[in-house]
């Protein structure tokens, strides 16, 4: 990050705002006097803008006397200072001599940053009682600075974390944000203060919507202060989301360390959306926290005193997820104990994360398979089900499609490769795929598929392993990617492949194919929900429930879930089938379900430098 | 009007942009001496803390006793150039001089850490564990104050050398400040580790 350069553009606009402030404020001005003027116009003689009539003076008078009385009680209480202003947010004085170990770090974390910033140190505040992380700096008019800190912050951050929460509050006070955000927030006690004007004559001259003027004084009074709160906070929420540019930008410059920043607002990312400052006085703090709750409806992000987290970390470090990622990957490298090959028939082991061993073939397939045509029946065979009547329907839809001799070498191949089929099933297709495909010509590859594909369907629908099987074949003939009948259009909510989706809204999409990935690591279903949620979390805030691969159109949905996910950076794609392999991972071993799947993954996503 | 009036008007105008500059040039020059009391105020915390440390370890220790007093000397060392160059910031190499004498200190310090590693009981004492978080602390003090130092070096820097500024600057004697680097080529140089 470009600390200095950031500071500079981004303290421009910020004067383009106060500027605008300014407008506003006169704008309204010019507002009231034009509804006065108007509403008197019964008592007057005629309209008339430069010399109003006296009962208008009277109007605008009591308009301007309600806003300066606003701002002057907010003056009073912005004056008390810091320190009276964080007491009476809950705020305990956090002292050196306290017994708790964290406290001291604290305090020597503020000192450190002070000197970081080369300001005064200003007077420590806990919010004992706060469990969200959240940290503001409250201050009078020149000097006097209160930093408060909530308990959440100190137990859930690192040090380094804490120190860059803390320099990003320090870089409000550097940037001179204090005194601005005081005098923004008096401004808006004084517009409020009309609007309170306004709904105190209303329900002083009765409930009623007669026409009595006191209430239709009242109207016009609220009508005018809703406006100029409305204004109000829309250049307040523009103003305070540049500071907030500004501040981590400082924040980066004092600590001249980026990463703890953004892995900062990532655990705030990450922590449970209940999570807000809990405080009665949340409402006026907002603007002063280090970061609010993410909202959603495009009212509240107009509204937003904060830019979006995620923004935020961009900003900050636009490559934090993926050096994350890979940081915790190098870490795992470095422990091959934990993948020692389990010992069931079904395990297969990996080295160094990605690789796989035991792809050779047994003598007596690498024999079997040495023609073209045994090679054809053995892709076939691949897909012989368990079942028994499954599978005879299976047979006789291949005599019915080929011939009968077809359909004996394929039972036959069956029943003499039984145990590789299972166990080693890659191998297999890799060998098989490979002299098919010097063999035969391209389009006859593509018949084959489709044939496959229809054979597949007479047992019902497509199960997820027969799709991920298929597709795989699909990859090592070279045959064209997605030739699934467009049938997703049936389903209502799925995406449609032109869109272009956003990252934020595509949580559906993880969601589905992270919970195949998790159901297939294993068969406790506690385990996987945990799991699951754990994961679901990095990529989107929205609840998504867990999918299971029995639910009937699944291979459809996740057809189009491929093509939503396909168009998205290539860093994204990556990051997440690397995510994916490492939930994989987790128990030690790659079992075949979920190698199946992995390879499906990353190949739908074109991410084939992670595929094994 | 006459010609005089208007010579006069721009001579005035021009003398108070003279001032301004002038001015300007002394904020800046006051904050990044006040950046520099602040390390030295740093250094001079740590230069205390340390002989506390040793005299704790001499308890512990047995062999590698030379240690103790490498860092003990590199701590002298140390605190006479900081003393020298606090009195005099300007003064281009007593910086540079005091920046080496710290390189220094830090390595003996490198060294008796790696001392330390091989006394548990040494590692276990609660007051040397105190010491040590404080030592830790007041080094990223150093860190920061010298980073803050450097921030407002350039800061002055820039402006000093800037158009109109760099006339007020070179006519009232308004030097270039140094950053706070060694002056000696020896310490850029990677560090060469052996095992013996």
């Amino acid at each position: 990050m470009d600390f200095f350069g950031s500071q500079d553009t981004r303290r421009r606009q910020s004067i383009v705002l106060l500027l605008c402030f300014a407008v506003a404020m006169l704008f309204m001005a010019a507002v009231v006097h034009v509804i006065v003027v108007l509403v008197t116009m019964p008592f007057s003689s005629g309209i008339n803008f430069s010399q109003p009539t006296t009962q208008a003076k009277a109007f605008i008078a009591i308009i301007w006397m309600a806003c300066l009385a606003g701002c002057f009680f907010r003056i009073l209480d912005v004056r008390a200072g810091g320190a009276t202003l964080a007491r009476r947010f809950g705020g305990i004085e956090a002292t050196g001599n306290s017994r708790f170990r964290e406290e001291k770090e604290l305090l020597d974390i503020v000192s450190e940053i002070s000197i970081a910033s080369a300001c005064t140190m200003p007077r420590v505040f806990l919010l004992h009682h706060e469990s969200a992380i959240n940290a503001f700096v409250v201050g009078g008019f020149t000097g006097k600075e209160a930093l408060v800190i909530s308990k959440g912050a100190i137990d859930k951050l690192n040090r380094e974390q804490l120190s860059a929460v803390v320099a990003h509050e320090f870089g409000h006070i550097a940037q001179g944000d204090i005194p601005v955000n005081m005098r923004l927030l008096i401004a808006l006690g004084g517009l409020n203060a009309i609007d309170e004007v306004g709904k105190l004559l209303m329900v002083r001259s009765g409930g009623e919507l007669v026409a009595q003027p006191g209430v239709v004084v009242g109207f016009v009074i609220r009508l005018i202060g809703s406006i100029g709160v409305f204004f109000g906070r829309l250049i307040r929420s523009a103003f305070s989301r540049q500071r907030e540019y500004l501040a981590d930008a400082s924040a980066v410059q004092f600590t001249r360390n980026p990463a703890p920043l953004a892995s900062a607002l990532s655990v705030i990312r990450d922590q449970h959306a209940d999570e807000a400052i809990h405080s009665v006085h949340a409402e006026e703090l907002t603007h002063l926290c280090f970061q609010t709750g993410e909202k959603l409806k495009w009212y509240d992000k107009v509204f937003a005193t904060h830019p979006p987290i995620q923004k935020r970390i961009d900003a900050i470090d636009p490559h934090h997820a993926v050096k994350t990622r890979s940081k915790a990957r190098v870490a795992k490298k470095q422990q091959p104990n934990l993948y020692r090959s389990g010992s069931g028939a079904s395990v297969v082991p990996i080295s160094g994360g990605t690789s796989f061993e035991s792809l050779a073939l047994s003598d007596q397939a690498a024999v079997l398979l040495g023609d073209s045509s045994s090679c054809l029946a053995v892709l076939h065979a691949v897909f012989v089900s368990d079942d028994s009547s499954k599978s005879k329907l299976y047979y006789s839809a291949i005599a019915f499609a080929y011939n009968k001799i077809f359909s004996h070498q394929v039972r036959d191949l069956r029943e003499a490769l039984n145990s590789e089929l299972h166990n080693n099933q890659l191998a297999i297709i890799e060998k098989a795929t490979e002299q098919l495909r010097d063999s035969v010509k391209l389009d006859n590859r593509q018949r084959l598929l489709k044939s496959l594909e229809k054979l597949l369907l007479v047992e019902g629908e497509f199960t997820l392993m027969n799709y991920a099987t298929l597709q795989l074949i699909r990859r090592k003939l070279d045959a064209e990617f997605p030739v699934l009948d467009q049938k997703s259009d049936s389903s209502a909510g799925v995406a449609l492949a032109s869109q272009a989706k956003s990252f934020d809204t595509m949580g559906r999409e993880f969601a589905l194919l992270l919970s195949l990935i998790v159901e297939s690591s294993g068969n406790d279903t506690k385990k996987h929900d945990e799991h699951f949620a754990n994961a679901l979390k990095c990529y989107t805030k929205e609840h998504h429930p867990r999918r299971t691969s029995e639910e009937s159109g699944i291979v459809t949905e996740l057809e189009a879930s491929f093509q939503t996910l396909y168009v998205q950076p290539r860093a994204i794609r990556e990051a997440f089938v690397q995510h994916c392999l490492e939930i994989a991972q987790a128990d030690g071993h790659i079992a075949k379900d979920e190698r199946a799947l992995l390879n499906l993954f990353a190949a739908s996503l074109n991410c084939n430098a992670i595929a094994a | 009007m006459g010609v005089g009036t208007i010579v006069l008007i721009v001579a005035v105008l021009l003398a108070a942009y003279f001032v301004m500059i002038y001015n300007r040039l002394i904020t800046h020059k006051n904050r990044f001496m006040n950046a520099f009391s602040q390390i030295d105020v740093q250094l001079q915390r740590r230069y205390e803390l340390i002989p506390n440390l040793v005299e704790i370890a001499n308890k512990y220790v047995t062999h590698e006793k030379e240690t103790l007093t490498a860092v003990i000397d590199a701590r002298n060392t140390a605190s006479k150039a900081c003393k020298a160059a606090s009195a005099n910031p300007q003064e281009s190499g007593l910086v540079g001089a005091l920046a080496q004498a710290e390189q220094t200190l830090g390595n003996a310090m490198g060294k008796f850490n790696m001392v330390m590693e091989d006394y548990p009981e040494l590692k276990a004492d609660e007051s040397l564990r105190d010491l040590h978080d404080e030592l830790t602390s007041t080094e990223n003090r150093v860190t920061y104050a010298r980073q803050a130092y450097s921030d407002a070096v350039m800061r002055y820097n820039t402006d000093r050398e800037q158009f109109p500024a760099v006339v007020v600057a070179n006519s009232c004697n308004f030097r270039e400040a140094d950053l706070f680097e060694a002056a000696n080529e020896d310490v850029h140089k990677p560090v060469k580790v052996a095992f013996g």
